[in-house]
């Protein structure tokens, strides 16, 4: 009898050990993962306490990112626009084209580094990044499509039903853990491993050309007062003296705030893999960094409103242009823009 | 999302019920999908009725004795249950009238992605100009020279000039279930459906329409 039901016990124990095994390897994937901050950067704004990275979550954001099924056609997906290989946007696109090859008016952003950014969209018309994906969905030009029709695909596709029971516990897709997850991946999105960075933190065997050492002065008198290091931007809105494009009258800011004084006033953008992120502008009209320095150096409207920076341009010998464009590509990120992370999941 | 339940009553008390009848044309709005037909060239058919009502807290004597936590409800004309919500009041509380925003807080509106009432896919969002629709009217009247002479009234706004919350407070005879009336009758009055058939967007006409919107809740009678 005792020893009957020491074999029990001891069975029920060896039953705990596998299950409690078994658990732990089904439970990593929804452990808590940490979001690094590189070192000497700023705080994060996105508030992560509200939405706790795990694998889970972010495979299902990586997932959703590249998956058609959210335009109304099923052929556009967020990676349409915004490609890991050019830093995640549109390249050789001025405005970038979404269902039915229409043409929108805006020139598709580079998706880094958006953990720090307070808001999103050239206006800054999205006031946080989990709503950030609702505008594509929606717009006509880009998926065409409405939010609520997309969750109902989510819920009778099988892939889904397993990829939400993973990452939130629950099979049925919402509104709140479908945007949720689409900001885990995206906030995964981290570009902090340029030449400039290596520099930057005195790494072995790494140091700027002269040509680039003369440019990073240069960009540091005369750019680096909008575009803040380590992010290459301060989240402003500029007038940066664009002539207005008559074929797409774009008010910039002043359409959000209804604010004259922002008229033709756009964000600051990142400068980081600019290298690749081509065309420039928030209509995409610069194809070449070169087009982009003789901007600034004689080619704006002096607008009412033009940054105060800007006034009286940025005057930039030819060599000094060749040693800024040298500078700027130092901002690549080789490794982020092949991390396999970040690419087509398989 | 909103502060911590006020528990000092919480102990064995009641729940007592909020509910909301949208009136039109001398009775409640019903919408029904075979209904929509205008003929008569006065007439102003109603087919759309949704808004939010949140931070709900009961007053007595101007002093707050009841806040409900996480108090966002979107009302519907179209589904009956979400017309009525209860709350939960302690023993012996007694209050003499309800207060609730028409709309969503703006700290609530740049929180990011949340669920339940506030679930984006709702409906009630604005998705090229992060923000919650607050109150939203939609029908059809041959008044309106627009596209199937259709009239649609979205109102929100949460930040800045535009800001479109509004509070109300209703006195109550009783400290029993509250029914309140939406006398669409007297919004559809005060809107401009020959000049402005279409707002959707947050600005000054959003915030004079509000302010219409908040002043059509009463206490029933």
């Amino acid at each position: 009898m005792n020893q009957k039901y020491l074999q029990g016990f001891l069975l029920l124990l060896i039953a705990i050990t596998i299950y409690a095994c078994a658990s732990t390897q089904l439970v990593a994937p929804k452990m808590e993962v940490a979001f690094d901050v590189p070192e000497g950067w700023p705080q994060p704004v996105y508030d992560f306490s509200k939405n706790p990275l795990t694998e889970a979550k972010i495979a299902l954001g990586r997932k959703i990112f590249y998956d058609p099924i959210l335009s109304r056609d099923s052929m556009i997906s967020c990676a349409s626009c915004h490609l890991s290989y050019t830093a995640f946007t549109h390249t050789d696109h001025d405005l970038s084209h979404g269902i039915d090859d229409r043409v929108g008016t805006r020139n598709s952003s580079a998706l880094t580094n958006l953990a720090w950014s307070p808001y999103f969209m050239w206006d800054g018309a999205i006031n946080h990044l989990d709503m950030q994906a609702l505008a594509p969905i929606a717009h006509p030009d880009e998926m065409d499509f409405d939010v609520k029709l997309v969750i109902d695909r989510l819920n009778r596709n099988d892939s889904y039903k397993s990829a939400f029971k993973d990452a939130w516990g629950d099979d049925v897709a919402t509104g709140e853990h479908f945007l949720k997850s689409i900001s885990q991946f995206i906030l995964t999105i981290v570009t902090f491993n340029s030449k400039y960075d290596q520099v930057m933190r005195e790494e072995e065997g790494v140091a700027f050309t002269e040509i680039e050492q003369k440019g990073y002065a240069q960009f540091k008198a005369k750019c680096a007062s909008c575009h803040v290091e380590p992010l290459f931007t301060d989240y402003s809105f500029q007038n940066n003296g664009l002539a207005v494009d008559p074929s797409l009258k774009d008010n910039g800011r002043m359409m959000v705030t209804g604010n004259v004084a922002d008229s033709l006033k756009f964000k600051v953008p990142s400068l980081r893999n600019i290298e690749f992120s081509d065309p420039y502008m928030h209509d995409g009209r610069f194809r070449r960094l070169k087009f982009v320095m003789r901007h600034y150096g004689y080619g704006m409207v002096e607008h009412e409103n033009l940054a105060d920076q800007l006034r009286g341009k940025i005057d930039l010998s030819a060599d000094e242009r060749v040693e800024l464009i040298a500078f700027l590509k130092t901002l690549t990120d080789q490794e982020f823009l092949r991390n396999e992370k970040f690419s087509y999941p398989k | 999302m909103t502060s911590a339940y006020v528990s000092v009553y919480a102990q064995n008390g009641k729940l007592i019920h909020v509910k909301f009848d949208p009136v039109y044309e001398g009775s409640s709005l019903h919408i029904d999908d075979e209904a929509g037909v205008v003929l008569d060239s006065t007439d102003i058919l109603v087919d759309l009725f949704r808004c939010y009502i949140s931070n709900v807290e009961l007053i007595k004597q101007d002093v707050t004795v009841m806040k409900e936590s996480d108090s966002f409800h979107l009302l519907d004309a179209e589904s009956s249950e979400t017309l009525t919500f209860p709350l939960e009041i302690g023993p012996k509380m007694d209050f003499d009238s309800i207060r609730f925003m028409v709309g969503i807080d703006s700290l609530t509106s740049v929180s990011g992605a949340m669920g339940g009432d506030l679930d984006p896919t709702k409906g009630m969002f604005w998705t090229w100009n992060t923000g919650y629709i607050f109150f939203k009217v939609e029908g059809q009247s041959l008044i309106c020279d627009t596209r199937k002479h259709r009239f649609v009234y979205h109102l929100g706004g949460y930040d800045g000039p535009f800001a479109a919350q509004r509070w109300v407070t209703l006195p109550v005879d009783t400290s029993e279930d509250i029914n309140i009336t939406i006398d669409l009758d007297a919004f559809m009055q005060q809107v401009d459906l020959v000049n402005l058939p279409n707002l959707m967007s947050p600005g000054e006409e959003a915030l004079e329409y509000s302010q219409i919107a908040s002043s059509i809740f009463k206490i029933a009678r």
